[in-house]
């Protein structure tokens, strides 16, 4: 069975290449159904894999080489790993991968911009990046799975990309995780140094080998990289704005891949993590930062997707808080049951926005009880998951064994779990406003009915993995090596109570809007919000600067940046995809979006790569190149001879045409000549 | 047969093909030209047999049969086509008829 595990990600990689590079001209039809086949068939072929892990198979985790390459000291290995983690976490993303697939093949097909093609090609490569990344053995398939997500986000994010806050949207994405990267590449590489092998299971086997403040850092750097791609603090930032792409994207993407490959690398280097007690304290200060601040970001978002955004984050913070405190296995489990409700919040949200007349303000959701039963029920039910409704759904259960692993932790056990059920209490605020708002009655608005097989398909397993799940969770837990934390009574009875007072908060903040938003107002110009302005202007701005006296001093450029023009249109998909114009953060992505002025003719270079300097770098060379190499053969003599021959050429063969007189006897003297030249020859070559 | 007496045979029919050969080139009358292929093919064919014979081996004379079945075939067609294109080009001069020229 283990060898299967190689050809998981094809499929999609296949869908991929097909979309992408077959140039043959594809009906929607092919192209949704290409899409979705692809999509789909990575859970398919995992599934035996998976179950014959669950029947024993696992065991001995079993590490299938796929290309080995020697280097000296050292053997290079890409190979994937069939252990309790992989599995299930494949099966998870994969499972995930393929509903979203299935539900954007509606979806999409109602947006205003239906680049059908472009959009299933990059899903269907970001579904295989991240199975190579939940999948990998080592870091190099790892690498290059991470970086394949990262691209992706970026191209997905700006899916709208006549958008140019949703352009903005995915550079900042990529820009911020790529710093992140850069961590994760120089940890990962000392790890290497230190331990000789790219292999997980050798560099874990030697860490207790390598030295304490060497560990330190590579620890560091490692979980600076994963905490990049999994928005935390201080990388959270792009989260929020990567709402710019398409819900299905974000559905995805908050799910199953890209925010949780973070967590998927901190659960895989675990025992690295356990080794260095002060960078898990850090992790664990990050994350419970990031839950409490997310969750509270949350209850004061107007935005449904917004709210999911940094829903996410915070439920992040939940599984990188139980990591730091050395519970890997809760974390994953955490991670799986997280990945099928909020892929249902999302995907439901799609669908109630849609009816709502394509916006995605929570205001806006009023009546949707009414116009979309189906949905509705299914957003509540990823909802109550999420806020962690006692006993019957998956999320208490998961987010339990969160809060218990963080109580039974040690000395700081106690004031982390109180923050934690803070942070949970206001989770489940959020969760409920936006049910409560949905569920009240005062729209008039009539949408026509949206959604088919498609689209319930997927929202029914998802919200039926959100409610039953939870009865996988302790087994989830036991089988990737974990132990249930016993909790005592009180704490259990408290955390249950949390829920109940966030969604009688919620009740509070329905039945008296104007107080509540008083108190959001007041709650949106805490300065803790402001990483994003103080990114500006500490890193942007001064960036900026420097590279516009670089710029100037090198193209004797003198003009400010022209802003680029916004194409018409554009509100209504602006709206659409839910951007918010009182949001300071779009404000800032805004200014950042100015393309240099063309007028300029240093020409091409300033216009293709603007005034950033180093990357002019590149450009600069190529101008280079061909002035004094490409340049210097021109006129190409040898060409020119070439061509003079070839013009000759057709004058040859214009004189040659008159030795066809259509004589009999020229035609035998022909033949006489050839016979006495074949004669001349054999002549020749007998005579000794 | 000496190698003397083969060596004057190949001359004989490299002369009777050479005659041949001249009469092609050199008589624009098509029936002539028919005559000069005859003339022309018996030198080979001398040859054929003269070589048979030198190595005592049968097969020359069976190239020899050979050569005589194309000539009669190569005649009847031949002069058919004589016929036929005296009547088409209403001359019987071989340059005359080019209009498969390049």
């Amino acid at each position: 069975m283990a060898s299967m595990l190689p050809l998981v990600p094809v499929p999609a990689l296949l869908g991929f290449l097909i979309l992408a590079f077959v140039p043959v001209t594809l009906s929607r039809a092919a192209i949704m159904m290409i899409g979705v086949v692809a999509g789909g068939l990575p859970a398919l072929l995992l599934a035996p894999v998976v179950a014959s892990c669950v029947g024993g198979g696992c065991d001995a985790p079993t590490i299938v080489p796929i290309l080995s390459i020697d280097a000296g000291a050292v053997v290079a290995q890409i190979a994937m790993s069939l252990d309790p983690l992989s599995v299930v976490a494949g099966i998870t993303v994969a499972v995930v991968g393929s509903l979203v697939l299935l539900y954007s093949s509606a979806y999409m097909a109602a947006e205003p911009v239906a680049d059908l093609r472009r959009y299933f090609a990059q899903m269907n490569l970001f579904l295989a990046g991240m199975l190579a990344v939940v999948l990998a053995a080592d870091v190099l398939l790892l690498f290059l799975g991470w970086e394949i997500i990262g691209l992706c986000s970026f191209m997905l994010i700006a899916y709208y990309c006549k958008l140019p806050k949703a352009i903005a949207a995915g550079q900042k994405a990529l820009v911020t995780t790529r710093v992140a990267d850069a961590f994760l590449l120089g940890g990962l590489m000392l790890l290497f140094l230190a331990a000789g092998t790219t292999r997980f299971d050798g560099m874990l086997a030697a860490v207790p080998q390598i030295d304490a403040w060497p560990l330190a850092a590579i620890a560091g750097l490692i979980a600076l990289g994963a905490l990049g791609k999994s928005a935390q603090i201080p990388f959270h930032t792009w989260l929020p704005s990567a709402m710019a792409g398409p819900t299905p994207v974000s559905a995805l993407l908050h799910s199953a891949t890209m925010v949780a490959a973070g967590v998927i690398l901190l659960v895989r280097l675990a025992p690295l993590f356990a080794a260095t007690p002060q960078i898990a304290a850090g992790i664990v200060t990050l994350g419970i930062a990031t839950a409490a601040l997310g969750a509270l970001a949350a209850v004061i978002q107007r935005d449904v997707k917004k709210m999911l955004a940094f829903s996410t984050m915070s439920q992040i913070g939940f599984m990188v808080l139980a990591l730091g405190v050395g519970a890997p296995a809760v974390a994953l489990a955490h991670f799986a049951i997280h990945a099928a409700f909020k892929s249902l919040l999302f995907l439901s949200a799609g669908v109630l926005s849609h009816a709502a007349g394509g916006s995605t303000a929570i205001a806006a959701l009023r009546g949707s009880r009414n116009r979309q039963p189906l949905a509705f029920w299914s957003f509540a039910i990823g909802a109550a998951s999420l806020a962690g409704l006692p006993l019957v759904t998956a999320g208490w259960y998961s987010k339990e064994a969160v809060l218990a692993a963080v109580l039974t932790s040690g000395a700081w056990g106690a004031p982390l779990w109180v923050l934690a059920a803070l942070a949970a209490v206001l989770t489940a605020t959020y969760a409920f406003r936006a049910v409560l708002v949905a569920s009240s009655e005062t729209s008039d608005v009539v949408a026509p009915p949206w959604g088919g097989l498609a689209t319930l398909l997927p929202l029914f397993t998802l919200a039926f993995v959100a409610v039953a799940g939870g009865f996988a969770v302790d087994a989830l837990i036991g089988f990737a090596g974990g132990a249930p934390h016993e909790l005592p009574v009180l704490a259990t009875l408290l955390g249950a109570a949390a829920p109940i007072l966030g969604a009688a908060l919620a009740w509070q903040a329905v039945r008296d809007p104007q107080a509540f938003e008083q108190f959001a107002t007041r709650l949106r110009h805490l300065r803790a919000f402001r990483v994003d302005a103080i990114y500006y202007l500490v890193l942007v701005r001064n960036f900026r600067r420097i590279t516009k006296v670089l710029g100037a001093a090198e193209a004797g450029e003198t003009e400010d940046p022209r802003r680029v023009r916004q194409p018409a249109g554009l509100t209504s998909i602006n709206d659409s995809v839910g951007l918010v114009s009182d949001d300071p953060l779009g404000q800032t992505v805004g200014r950042a979006e100015r393309a240099p002025d063309d007028r300029d003719d240093d020409a091409a270079l300033v216009r293709f790569v603007g005034g950033d300097p180093v990357g002019r770098l590149l450009t600069r060379f190529a101008r280079f190149f061909v002035r004094d190499f490409v340049a210097r053969f021109n006129p190409d003599r040898i060409d020119q001879a070439w061509m003079r021959f070839a013009g000759a050429l057709g004058a040859v063969w214009a004189e040659a045409r008159r030795i066809q007189t259509g004589r009999l006897r020229d035609h035998s003297l022909g033949i006489a000549l050839g016979c006495a030249g074949l004669l001349l020859f054999a002549w020749g070559t007998s005579w000794r | 047969m000496t190698s003397t007496a083969l060596s004057g045979m190949m001359i004989v029919a490299a002369g009777l093909f050479a005659i041949g050969l001249f009469g092609v080139l050199a008589r624009r009358g098509i029936l002539f030209q028919l005559v000069a292929l005859e003339v022309a093919l018996s030198g080979p064919a001398l040859g054929f047999v003269a070589a048979g014979a030198y190595h005592a081996d049968p097969q020359g004379q069976g190239m020899f049969i050979l050569v005589l079945t194309l000539a009669a075939a190569e005649v009847a067609v031949g002069l058919a086509l004589f016929l036929r294109i005296r009547r088409v080009a209403g001359s019987d001069d071989s340059d005359a008829i080019n209009r498969l020229k390049g």
